[in-house]
Formats: C-alpha cells, structure tokens, sequence
C-alpha cells in the first residue's frame, strides 16, 4: 500500500484537477465565447452564457485548491520547484481569476450602466481566455520537463521553463477545448433553437481546430526531452487516453453533425409539452378528482404542461421528463441568483401556502432588460410552425 | 525596494485585502441566521426583509473572498516556496480541512440563498446555520498554521530538513485554541460593529425607521458581548505570547530592558538606536500584572536578544496601540449600549449622538482586525516560523519583485472600490418603496 502511495495521491490530484477542467474549464470556455459573441443574437449569445455560469461561478476553483493543497502537502520539494520556475505564468493566471471573478459579480450586481456592464464583461471575457492559456503554458512546461532548478534557480531562466512552441501550444490547445466543452454544453443551456444553432455551430469549430491544435502540440513534443515525448506520445500508458480522447473526438464532431436529427426527437418531446405560455396547452377534459393520474395531469397542467391522452407511454415518459427538466430548468431555480446579482430589492415574501412554491427568496420587481431568454416561451414560439 | 521586502508587501496586502472578506464570511451568515430565526419565531416580515437583504451582501462578499483565497493559496508558494517546500507536509492538513470548510460553507450557502423555497422553513435555517459554522471553521482551521508558524511543533529539526513530522501535533499546536477564539471573536465585533454602523448611517437619515432600528439591535446583540469577551480572549493571547515569544512582547509594550515590575506604556514611540520609548505614560508594575499575573514578575526586554532577531519595532507598536485602542473603545461602546438598552428598551436608539456614535464605531473594528494582523504577523518576524526558520531564507528567487506587488496592489485598490461603490449601491437600493412595509 504505502509503496503506492505516490501514485495514488498523484491520481487523486489527477482526478481534481480533471474535475476542474470539466467543470471550471466550462466556465472559462462559457468567457472565451463571450469575448466571440458575434452574429445577430450576440446580446442573447452573453446573457444565456452569463445565466449558465451564474449560481457556481467561483466554486469551481475548490478543485483548483484541492489539488494545490494536496500538492504542497504531499510532494513539497516538487512544488517548491514549480512555483519558482512557473512565478510569471501563475501570476498571470492569478490576476485572470481575481479579474474574472469580480468582473463576472461586478457586471452582474452592476445595476442598470449599460456603458459600466459592457467594461466588466470585456474584462471578465478576456480574463477568462488568457487564464486558461496561461495554464495550458504551465502544464505545457511540466509535461515537456522544462523544469528544473539548478542551487534554487531555474536552470532555463524564468522565462525559458515555460516560453517555448511546446508549452505555447498547450496554452492554445486549453483554451480552444475549454471552449468546445463550454460550446457543448451551452447547447444544451437553452431550448431557444437559433441560440442552440449557433453553439452548435461553435462547438464544431472549436472540435476541429482542438483536433488541430492537438496535433500541433504532438508535432512540437519534440522539444521536450526524448524520454519525455516517448512517454507522451507512444507509451502503453498513454495508449487507452489516445483510444478514449480519439472516440470522444469522434463522438462530439457526430454529435454536433447528426444533432439535426436528434433535435427532430428532441423538439418531438418539447412540442408536446405546452413549454409555459399556455397557449399550445390541451387541458385534460374533467379530471375525476381522486385518481393519482388525475392528480398528476392536474399538477403537469399547472406546471404549464398539457398532456396528450393518446401519446404512447415512451412518448409520457418523454414528456415527462421534458416537463422535469423544464420545470427545474425555469425561472424558480435561476432567478434568484440573477435578481441577487442585479442587486434587485426584495420583493418576494414567503408564501404561506405550501403549494405555492415558485415564489423565489429573492427575486426581480420588475424583468430585467438583460434578463435570459424566457426559455419556456421561445421554445414554443421555435416549435410552432 | 528590496525582493524581500516587495514579497513580503505583496503577501500582506493579499492578507489585509482576503482578511476583510474572510471576516464577514464568518460573521455575516450568523446575522442572516438570527434575523431568519427571529422571523420565524415572530413572523414579522421585516425580519425576513432583513435576512435577505444579509444574504445578499453575504453573497458579494463570499464571491470576491472565494477569489481572493484562491489567490492566496498560491502565493504562499509562488512568493515563500522555502518555506512550503519543508512546512508544505505539516500544515497540509489543516489547509485540506479548511478546503473542506469552505467547501461546506459554499454547497449550504447555495442551498440558503436558492433553496428557499424548496426546502422546509426548519432545514433553510439548518443551512444558513451550517455555513455561519462551516466559516467559523474554516477560520480555526486557516488559524491553526498561522498558531503553528507562531509556535512551531510536531517535527525534528535535523541537517536543515524537518523529520519525524506529526501534522496532527502540529495542528494542536499551543497557539492555536486563543489565537483561533481570538480571531472568532474579532470577526463577529468588526462585523456586527460594521453593520450596526451602516444602518445607524441610514437611521441618522431618516430612513426606514423599524428595518434599521432592528437591524442595529441584532447585529449589536451578536457584536456587543464579543467585544466585552474580547478582552479576556486578549488577555490570554498575551499571556501565550508573554510566554512563548518573549521577544514579540517586548517589542510590542517597548520593553528594552528586562525589568521586574515592568510598566505598561501608553503611547510613546520606541528608538531603536537609544534603546529607549521617546514620550508616552508609564503606569507602572502593570505590564507584569497583565502578562504573567504578578505584579513583580520579570518581563525579558529587548535588549536581551540579538539585534537581528527583533521585529521591526515602529510598525509592530504602533499597530499594537491602534489595536488596543480600538478595543477598549468597542469595549467601552458595548457597556454604553448595554446601559442604555436597560435604562431605555424602547427609546435607546432615539437620541442622534448615539446614532453619530455608531457610526463613527462603525470602521473600529476592522481597524482593529487589520492593526491585530500587523501585530502578530510584523511582530514574528524576522521569522517565518518562529525560532526555526528565517523569512529571508524562504523567498523565491524571482527578481523584480516589486512588479507583481504593484501589479496585486493596484488590482486590489481597485476591486476594493468597486466592492464598496456595489455595497454602497445595495443599501442605498434596498430604501425606496419600504415605506409601504410595516
């Protein structure tokens, strides 16, 4: 057990810093789409990312410090050397993650300047790009061995340790897959289609140019030592991450082709479920009032949903999570955050039925100009024909 | 500027900056919890008005101090990677405990602050109750290796090299218990004094009468008695320091020369070169008294350690003295608002210098927090852990220091303008329209 334990602590900073990847690194891919917002919809393009990242946006970075600590704690001479060959870099990226954070708060709470809102999101969009490409650098620098002290000071300088085409490529290689995983993820954030089209068509663009990227990087490992891209490139232990990061590869750029075909299903399910406005709702003709079916139609219709007596039990089942997912994806679980950082004044009281519990803890007076797409309206106004 | 000196500038300022933030994430969600309580138990809605108003300042505050301690995590290697390449392995537990914490305190305040209306009224409270702890916790966990760099324990010193470490010896360090309650304690002064302050400000104006008299008597209710404890909690650091870093305490009384039945100096100002206090009170045998509990006792001055093993004495006084002063104003303050509360229940807020006098204690005790810092982390120097290792011999080799001081430094100029002008914005935000509620 103990000879192991190296390995094993090494796996556990692996997993939270593969953590921190997954979900901080789609924050900051969610900032690096916001620097790109382009086309007609770039204001909805923000706010939907804005209201993506909004209830977690910091907690993320306890993988970060998990990481850190277990680091310092169980290999200190290792860390002593890193953060001395790696100050510049990890300065950088520490200035990028105070800059964001606030700015992402600051933009928020800002109330009203549009002029002032515009200024935090630049610096929150560009903090969010340049962080993870300063540390892509530092993992660049590691894995190419650059690291070395020679009597307390980096034998390569401090700048040489990280400032090569290797750990520059990594930098550029994080960046453009923090964004794939934020584009991929922000499909599936919305239920208005043109926004999901555009990240759609976002997430392809950055799946091929990481795919390029990634082969980039694998050309210049020549720079690291001989060993070192031997063991990165054609060792039996990068072999199955090769075959797994190969097949998601594949699998994300057929997903982003064929999701025409899976939105076909998709939007079957949501047409079915009224999506809120009421409008499109075929209320249930008379409900007897004591069946638990009856008693179910009831509280989908009152959750806006409609329910079809003829739909097949695939298609309720379907339908049922769809009224799930849009029950909890709608305004009561996002909206206090989004009336807090507005720095709205309270309005709501605790309702003193149970029944009524959409009444948030803090909400809006009254909707905000820059509030998310109301995602239940819009996705029927798309399913119309 | 010296690399040493700009590294050490740079760690502080982070220090001051995340100290702030630090403090009323273990302040500000007791209030919001005895606001919340006190709702449930009177159903007045301006108690619940009161808790999410408290939250919402909860929130900002939580944000940037979850950033700030991010920051600090790493400078500790990036500007002392001495110092974490041989303490890294001891004080890794109570770092991992304190990620814990907060990572406690982050998962309930998301329950608290977007599970209202999700979970039942009792297990809402459970949550804000939880964080309030989990941040208390958190504190006594950062305080154990600030105790341990004070009182180093848990290891052998052998070649250079720590060995035989115990990070569990070295947690339970003797600095730890009143250095932990110490800061506590300070937390729930400077915030409770802090907020009673903003509120006053808003009452002296007329505003919102019964939202802010409520306000001010809560956050007091938390803040008063901390401070009259305070003194106790101070008493016994002291004795701890009296004890252990004998050096520390004379450089903060101004002790040269070591003397039974030492004085305690009120101002005055210490010359290094002289070996003397220039100006300043001297009222005499009471240093001994407060230190070792006998007025003959000796206390060991300055003159008996190596000159290059005193702290920088100017700094370390002057902060000591603010502190002091600070306190005993809090201190006497908490009586004067204990008083009138007995003799005037209902009017006890009614006259304006009380108000005035509030509001001008508003800032006292961050004062203090921030004075208290200076004390003992200027005053351990020139150590980094106290007696064992230099902080001299730590710092990263990084030239050009300055730059990345400069660069934190203006960063946290900035933020911490922008943090006050958005809290200026809230209060001033949550007024309008409140006339309506009762």
């Amino acid at each position: 057990m103990t000879a192991f334990l190296p390995e094993l602590i090494a796996l556990i900073m692996g997993i939270a810093l593969n953590l921190y990847v997954v979900l901080a690194g789609a924050d900051f891919g969610g900032g690096v789409w916001d620097l790109f917002a382009t086309g007609p919809r770039r204001r909805q393009q923000r706010a939907l990312i804005a209201h993506a990242i909004g209830p977690i946006w910091e907690a993320n970075h306890v993988w970060l410090v998990f990481a850190l600590v277990v680091f310092f704690a169980s290999f200190p001479p290792a860390f002593s050397a890193y953060m001395i060959a790696l100050h510049i870099p990890l300065s950088v990226a520490l200035i990028g993650i105070v800059l964001r954070g606030s700015a992402f708060a600051f933009r928020s709470y800002g109330g009203g300047d549009g002029a002032a809102e515009n200024r935090w999101g630049a610096i929150f969009a560009a903090a969010s790009t340049v962080t993870p490409f300063v540390l892509g650098i530092c993992v660049g620098a590691v894995a190419a061995e650059r690291i070395h002290l020679v009597s307390n000071i980096p034998a390569r300088g401090f700048f040489g340790s990280w400032l090569a085409p290797f750990p520059i490529a990594v930098g550029f290689l994080t960046v453009s897959l923090f964004s794939l995983l934020a584009a991929v993820y922000l499909t599936m954030e919305t239920a208005d289609r043109d926004l999901r089209e555009d990240f759609r068509a976002r997430a392809l663009v950055a799946a091929v140019l990481t795919g390029a990227l990634a082969l980039i990087a694998a050309l210049l490992s020549e720079e690291a030592t001989l060993e070192g891209r031997k063991l990165l490139l054609f060792s039996s232990q990068a072999l199955p991450f090769h075959v797994l990061t190969g097949a998601s590869a594949i699998g994300v750029i057929a997903c982003g082709c064929e999701s025409i075909r899976w939105r076909g299903f998709w939007w079957g399910c949501r047409r079915r479920c009224s999506c809120g406005d009421g409008s499109r709702a075929s209320i249930p003709t008379s409900p007897s009032r004591s069946s638990p079916s009856a008693r179910l139609r009831r509280r989908m219709h009152r959750s806006g949903s409609s329910f079809s007596p003829r739909s097949s039990a695939l298609s309720s089942w379907s339908q049922a999570l769809c009224c799930c997912s849009e029950r909890s994806e709608s305004s009561a679980d996002r909206r206090p955050i989004e009336a807090m950082l507005k720095g709205d004044r309270v309005v709501g009281r605790r309702p003193s039925s149970a029944h009524d519990s959409r009444a948030p803890f803090i909400s809006r007076s009254s909707p905000a100009p820059r509030s998310p797409p109301p995602r239940a309206s819009r996705a029927c106004r798309a399913a119309r024909p | 500027m010296t690399d040493i000196l700009a590294a050490r500038s740079q760690m502080a300022v982070s220090l001051m900056f995340h100290i702030v933030f630090a403090v009323i994430g273990v302040a500000m969600p007791a209030l919001m919890v005895i606001a919340e309580w006190r709702w449930q138990r009177t159903r007045e809605a301006v108690y619940l008005d009161l808790a999410k108003q408290w939250a919402k300042g909860t929130a900002i505050f939580f944000a940037v101090g979850a950033v700030s301690g991010t920051v600090l995590s790493f400078e500790l290697g990036l500007l002392w990677p001495g110092f974490m390449k041989h303490a890294g392995a001891i004080i890794g537990m109570p770092f991992s405990l304190e990620g814990l914490a907060f990572f406690v305190e982050a998962i309930f305040l998301g329950i608290y602050l977007y599970g209202f209306e999700r979970v039942s009224e009792k297990v809402h409270l459970a949550a804000g109750l939880v964080v309030a702890i989990a941040g208390a916790a958190s504190a006594v966990m950062v305080m154990a290796v600030n105790a341990w760099m004070n009182a180093p324990t848990g290891f052998r010193l052998a070649d250079g090299t720590f060995t035989d470490i115990d990070p569990v010896q070295a947690m339970l360090n003797t600095a730890w218990l009143p250095m932990s309650v110490h800061m506590v304690l300070a937390a729930f002064v400077a915030v409770g004094f802090a907020v009673a302050g903003v509120h006053a400000w808003r009452l002296r104006q007329g505003r919102r009468e019964r939202f802010h008299r409520l306000a001010i008597g809560l956050s007091l209710a938390m803040a008063a008695p901390a401070a009259l404890i305070q003194i106790v909690s101070g008493d016994l650091l002291a004795q701890h320091v009296a004890e252990h870093q004998p050096i520390k305490l004379a450089a903060l009384e101004g002790q040269f020369a070591t003397q039974s039945g030492a004085p305690v100096r009120l101002g005055g100002l210490p010359d290094a070169e002289q070996g003397t206090m220039k100006g300043g009170i001297e009222i005499p045998y009471l240093l001994s008294l407060l230190a070792f509990h006998d007025p003959n006792a000796t206390v060991r001055g300055l003159s008996e350690f190596p000159r290059d093993q005193w702290p920088p004495l100017l700094p370390v006084r002057l902060a000591w003295e603010l502190m002091l002063a600070c306190g005993t104003i809090l201190a006497a303050l908490s009586l004067l608002v204990a008083w009138r509360r007995w003799r005037r229940p209902n009017e006890w807020l009614r006259p304006r210098w009380f108000l005035t006098a509030l509001m001008v204690a508003g800032p006292l005790g961050f004062i203090a927090l921030e004075a208290g810092w200076i004390v003992t982390e200027v005053g351990r120097q020139p150590w980094i852990i106290y007696g064992v290792m230099r902080t001299a011999d730590t710092v990263t080799p990084m030239p050009h220091l300055e730059v990345p001081f400069i660069v934190f430094t203006a960063l946290y100029v900035v933020l911490s303008v922008v943090v006050a002008l958005l809290i200026r914005g809230i209060v001033l935000r949550a007024e309008p329209n409140r006339t309506a509620v009762p």
